[in-house]
């Protein structure tokens, strides 16, 4: 079965001494099986977008199994429109990550109302950290008022899923991912309640080990006939460029 | 290779959320093998009272595979160290301790430290949830818990660097890998504190124990050493406390 890692963030690999290089995400989705990897820079994440982005895109050029997200921050809109358009063209870049500021900071859909007009023409996922409740219902806001963007929860909402669950059954342009806590409740009842089409399989790597998402994806008692909707198709869909 | 999950829970979950019941424990335990678990109630937690310890002891006498283990509230009886006393007495597998959850800080808290004292005469382990750094430097400070078996759960990633720093002079502490999920991170601490030290939990069913036992065998450690995680260790800390209900 193929399988898609939606989310693994290629760089810093703190707490562990040792960087989290390509190698070493190939290496492990080896190991599990798994065939593609989108993946984001640490770098742009926690500190310079530009920096990260150009690294990224240096780190996956010619590498068949991984795809790339462009990462902005809303609080440099100029920045931001510049990369968008410098790395939303490229096949390989397949969605973007929106922070303002840092990743547990929600995102404003009033402040970033310019980036999200912008980012409609691309047609491409809008991926938001939601490690707690406000950043699902700022991120809620956002598919509220642009319905044609598919924005992706990444971390389901933390310790708060079941917000995250609720945006989901409200907005049919949220999607599920499974980073966030190791919670197989949490994966049995968004695969429910979003009838087993809008959730997609994601270790966010390195924070946690794939290994440990699909151990808790198969604890969840996802029906057979369903994981591969699960861990490679839904985001085949979703991400189809 | 026998399994023991030295953390477990059960019960209902305020939060909401996370179907814990009993039930649910006992399905995944016994879906994943694991010989022996190591359990506290959320009743417990919540209300740390002899009213709940003594349900939790009557459920967990029902199924052979579960070992209980009582939570204690140093904030919420006057004299919490004599509950204490009274719980360690019970042969039970340790006693547990939630400082962000009851809300008390770690240092310079005389009703924990009092606790420990009262504990120290039964050997039992104690356990302690690290939620936040500078716990673990304060906790090494608490007389008396140099002297127990202590085992460091939930630690979160950003208080890996204390546990790296403090463990190697407490000969007697041990690192839960309930809540661990970092790629190679394992391998690091094993390197940092010794594979002796560390326990296999799993917070389940709230947490995945499929997924927790995952990223044991999935590690780059060799067998003996997943062995030692996933058994041996907790078979030489607890010992009889395994088998006596």
């Amino acid at each position: 079965m193929a399988i898609i890692d939606s989310l693994a963030i290629l760089g810093c690999g703190a707490p562990c001494v040792e960087e989290f290089g390509r190698e070493r995400l190939l290496q492990r989705m080896d190991q599990l099986g798994i065939t593609h990897a989108i993946v984001a820079s640490s770098l742009a994440i926690s500190s310079d977008f530009e920096a990260g982005n150009a690294w990224l895109a240096e780190q996956i050029a010619g590498q068949k199994r991984l795809l790339g997200y462009a990462v902005v921050n809303t609080n440099h809109p100029e920045e931001a429109l510049q990369d968008m358009r410098r790395y939303l063209t490229k096949q390989q870049f397949r969605g973007l990550v929106m922070i303002e500021g840092r990743p547990d900071t929600p995102v404003s859909s009033a402040d970033a109302e310019e980036l999200l007009n912008a980012y409609r023409r691309f047609a491409k996922p809008l991926l938001i950290f939601t490690p707690h409740r406000e950043c699902v219902y700022a991120a809620a806001e956002i598919a509220r008022k642009f319905e044609l963007i598919k924005v992706v929860l990444v971390g389901m909402g933390g310790k708060d899923w079941r917000s995250a669950i609720a945006a989901a059954r409200q907005h049919l342009n949220i999607y599920l991912q499974t980073t966030g806590e190791v919670s197989p409740s949490r994966i049995r009842e968004g695969w429910a309640a979003v009838n087993g089409n809008r959730m997609m399989f994601g270790s966010g790597a390195p924070m946690t080990d794939p290994a440990v998402t699909l151990g808790m994806i198969r604890e969840a008692g996802i029906p057979e006939r369903d994981l591969q909707k699960l861990l490679f198709s839904n985001a085949e869909k979703t991400f189809a460029g | 290779m026998r399994i023991i999950d030295t953390y477990t829970i059960f019960g209902s979950w305020p939060a909401g959320g996370a179907d814990l019941s009993l039930e649910r424990l006992l399905q995944t335990l016994g879906a994943n093998g694991v010989e022996k678990a190591i359990a506290h109630s959320t009743d417990c937690v919540f209300e740390t009272t002899r009213g709940t310890l003594e349900s939790l002891l009557q459920k967990t006498a029902e199924h052979a595979n579960l070992v209980p283990a009582a939570a204690v509230d140093p904030t919420l009886l006057v004299k919490p160290w004599e509950f204490a006393a009274a719980a360690a007495s019970r042969g039970l597998a340790c006693l547990r301790f939630f400082p962000e959850i009851h809300d008390w800080p770690v240092a310079d808290y005389l009703p924990f430290a009092r606790c420990l004292e009262a504990i120290a005469p039964t050997g039992t382990p104690v356990s302690v949830a690290i939620t936040r750094t500078g716990q673990i430097t304060a906790l090494s400070r608490v007389p008396h818990a140099r002297d127990l078996p202590v085992i460091m759960v939930h630690v979160a990633d950003d208080c890996m660097s204390e546990v790296a720093a403090v463990a190697p002079a407490m000969e007697n502490w041990y690192l839960s890998t309930d809540g661990m999920s970092h790629l190679g991170l394992l391998e690091e601490l094993a390197d940092a504190i010794g594979v002796e030290r560390l326990l296999f939990g799993s917070s389940a069913p709230r947490g995945s124990l499929t997924g927790s036992l995952e990223y044991v065998r999935r590690s780059a450690l060799p067998d003996s050493a997943k062995e030692a995680i996933l058994s041996g260790n907790a078979i030489r800390l607890f010992g009889d406390r395994l088998g006596n209900h």
